[in-house]
């Protein structure tokens, strides 16, 4: 009897018929993972799997024991939505033709949701790094140079946070004793230094600045259904892992709420959807991260109820812009106009996702959000003013991301013409009709979510001052940006970010190792030849060696002060060294007669006396 | 039947203004809330909040947007000579 079926392996294990399959059978058979990974998740009990001895998920590695199954509130929670969302992911790329981008896809989610039920550092940094290749793949498949770079990009960050986290796990390993992935002790000084590089290794994974720029980078450079799953798993995946190990650890409230207002700025900068949207994430992410650092039970009920609605709605965000890429083959802001009145639907669902984003009350943002917002009020005052306008700032962003997009708020078809697009295919419809359900859902009634959530929920969303503030701010929002209009102007650029530092840093590297290093060695080599060249000649014609070194060194002093009085001396050398040069060096250019060499003898004898005297005398 | 034009649509939303800010008000005056902060006793705290914060965001993001915003071939550009005969051959 098997006590437990990992959910993840469901994925990754069902990946691998994808490719025997075709057509509608592929279709069909896509949908069943999903499927049976959610009867999976309804029938499992709680508790930690893999530690007791001869059942089927008892893995001994090294001395210690794997435990791919811990499940508790905390796990089942994102195992709930991690499923739930793949479900809507996959229904919305039916289409795609791509076997290999499919497998990628179960991958990706497979690992993402091992992650969540890892109970020990070995199984987390194992599913960790198949998550980063299987989501480096999903940008691949996108083809074309600028991916191929991203995703070379991409890639090389996220190898680097997860040798960073693999360095911390050893450390922690080797000081504890124990691979249980549980809280880490945090505190300051160097002992705490295991601690230290795994918060590493999983804030770069929740893409917190300066260690974010990967994600805007790389995200828009998917394929248009691999920005829809890139934009859930892996930054929940590491919103997942802070709060497991590093809930209540203060400096995260202030990461977050640097992320918050980071993600709003540059998202209203962008040109392009896509890449606009992944700011989106890198600010909703840190609303969550703010939760994770305040670790009051409201705000970790906050995080990760955010976090489950934020997987709903910023995948129905990335769907319809994937669509409208879809149809049109266009992403960037300047580029589209005219296509809302074509593509009606599309735009609806663009519009749930934007009011649930931006939390209208009614919409699944209002009911999980405040709950962060509630639990920041108790403690920090100018935190909260800073989360505030970060989470107004949203609906800037939308409304001018709909203003980019041309949405008819105020123009009409006839004024702007018609251009002969339709909806995308009904699965992406589908796919997207099915998550806007569920954001409304659990906006309208959170009872399901807040019970799902790992500690009790004593929160109520709806109350009149709640929702007459929030309206407030959001209308007025409204119309200051309404004033702000003329200074929106989106325009065909791109923003610089922190991925500045290395992509020119790596250039000038480059152009360092090809330039000045090579011409600095050859300049080494040559002065070295020279030397060598010098003292061969010595060694072999003392006579000749010493006239040409004096020659050149000659030469090369009085160069600066050649006028007509230094003149005949450096014709001199020149005339010595053309004629030394001119004979082989074998050949000695004199002979000194016997009188020159004894008095060379006297000479020394003379000196010799004169030291020993001087040595003498001084002692 | 009302017409949907941007006139009737701005004064639809200017209706809108007007009914939160009586609303807020409302709220404050009559429901006396708990709050949090003393900045919420404000007479119009959110609507005034939502204000700034849009027009800060606004602001910044246009400033920054001076030195940040580049062409969009602004990385290619920097690429040297042998790389451009790689692009080409590849596109």
């Amino acid at each position: 009897m098997i006590e437990w079926v990992h959910p993840g392996l469901i994925f990754i294990l069902g990946a691998l018929p994808i490719p025997l399959l075709k057509g509608r059978w592929r279709q069909a058979y896509l949908l069943l993972p999903p499927i049976v990974a959610f009867i999976d998740l309804l029938a499992i009990s709680k508790g930690a799997f893999g530690t007791q001895p001869y059942s089927a998920w008892h893995f001994p590695f090294l001395d210690y024991e794997l435990v791919l199954g811990r499940v508790d509130m905390l796990s089942m929670v994102f195992g709930y939505i991690f499923v739930i969302a793949a479900f809507c992911m996959i229904l919305y790329a039916l289409h795609v033709e791509s076997g290999g981008e499919h497998m990628s896809q179960f991958i990706y989610v497979g690992s993402a949701i091992g992650v969540v039920f890892a109970g020990d550092l070995f199984t987390l940094y194992i599913f960790w790094e198949i998550m980063s290749i299987a989501s480096m793949l999903l940008i691949w498949f996108h083809s074309g140079r600028g991916s191929r770079e991203a995703g070379f990009r991409y890639i090389m960050w996220h190898l680097f946070g997860g040798i960073v986290l693999l360095a911390g796990i050893i450390m922690y390993i080797g000081s504890t004793g124990s691979i249980a992935f549980n809280a880490f002790s945090w505190g300051s000084g160097i002992e705490y230094l295991p601690s230290y590089l795994i918060f590493i290794g999983f804030i770069l994974n929740a893409a917190v600045p300066p260690l974010h720029a990967w994600l805007p980078d790389a995200y828009p450079e998917a394929t248009m259904v691999g920005g829809v799953f890139l934009s859930a798993y892996t930054t929940k995946s590491a919103v997942y892992t802070l709060v497991r190990g590093f809930s209540g650890c203060e400096i995260l409230v202030y990461l977050g709420t640097v992320m918050a207002i980071y993600g709003i700025v540059f998202g209203i900068l962008e040109n392009d959807i896509r890449r606009s949207l992944a700011y989106s994430i890198i600010n909703q992410v840190g609303f969550m991260v703010t939760g994770v650092g305040l670790g009051t039970f409201l705000a970790l009920n906050g995080a990760i109820a955010h976090a489950f609605v934020h997987i709903l709605y910023k995948g129905l965000l990335w769907m319809a812009a994937g669509s409208i890429l879809f149809v049109t083959g266009r992403s960037k802001c300047t580029e589209l106009d005219r296509y809302h009145k074509a593509m009606p639907w599309t735009f609806i669902f663009f519009t749930v996702g934007a009011c649930s984003i931006s939390g209208f009350p009614l919409f699944s943002g209002f009911t999980t959000k405040s709950m962060t917002f509630a639990a920041a009020a108790e403690y920090y005052d100018i935190i909260w003013l800073l989360l505030t306008l970060a989470s107004v700032g949203i609906f800037l962003h939308y409304l001018d991301l709909f203003e980019g997009i041309k949405f008819p708020y105020y123009t009409s078809a006839s004024e702007r013409g018609h251009i002969k697009v339709g909806d995308p295919p009904i699965n992406q419809l589908l796919g997207m009709g099915l998550t806007a359900f569920l954001c409304i859902l659990f906006g309208v009634y959170p009872a399901p979510l807040y019970n799902l959530l790992p500690y009790p929920v004593d929160f109520v969303p709806y109350t009149i001052p709640h929702v007459v503030s929030t309206l407030s701010q959001l209308s007025f929002c409204g119309f200051a940006f309404l004033l702000c209009l003329p200074l929106l102007k989106r325009t065909d650029t791109i923003s610089l970010d922190t991925d500045w530092i290395y992509r020119m840093g790596g250039k000038k590297f480059i152009w360092f190792c090809k330039e000045p290093l090579p011409n600095f060695a050859r300049s080494v080599d040559n002065g070295l030849k020279r030397l060598i060249a010098f003292f061969t000649v010595f060694g072999i014609n003392p006579v000749t060696g010493t006239r040409i070194g004096v020659a050149k060194v000659g030469l090369t002093l009085l160069k600066p002060f050649v006028s007509d009085y230094w003149w005949r001396l450096y014709r001199h050398f020149e005339r010595d060294l053309e004629e030394v040069s001119r004979r082989p060096i074998e050949a000695p250019i004199e002979r000194v007669p016997l009188a020159t060499a004894v008095l060379i003898i006297l000479i020394f004898f003379v000196l010799y006396l004169i030291v020993y005297l001087i040595l003498g005398l001084i002692r | 039947m009302v017409k949907i034009t941007k006139k009737n649509l701005f004064l639809a939303f200017y209706i809108c203004l007007l009914a939160c800010a009586l609303a807020e008000l409302f709220v404050l005056l009559i429901l006396h809330p708990q709050t949090a902060f003393w900045w919420e006793e404000i007479p119009e705290f959110n609507a005034i909040y939502g204000f700034l914060s849009c027009a800060i965001l606004v602001i910044v993001a246009k400033a920054l947007g001076y030195w940040l915003k580049k062409d969009e071939d602004y990385y290619k550009k920097i690429c040297g000579a042998e790389e451009r005969g790689v692009r080409e051959r590849d596109d």
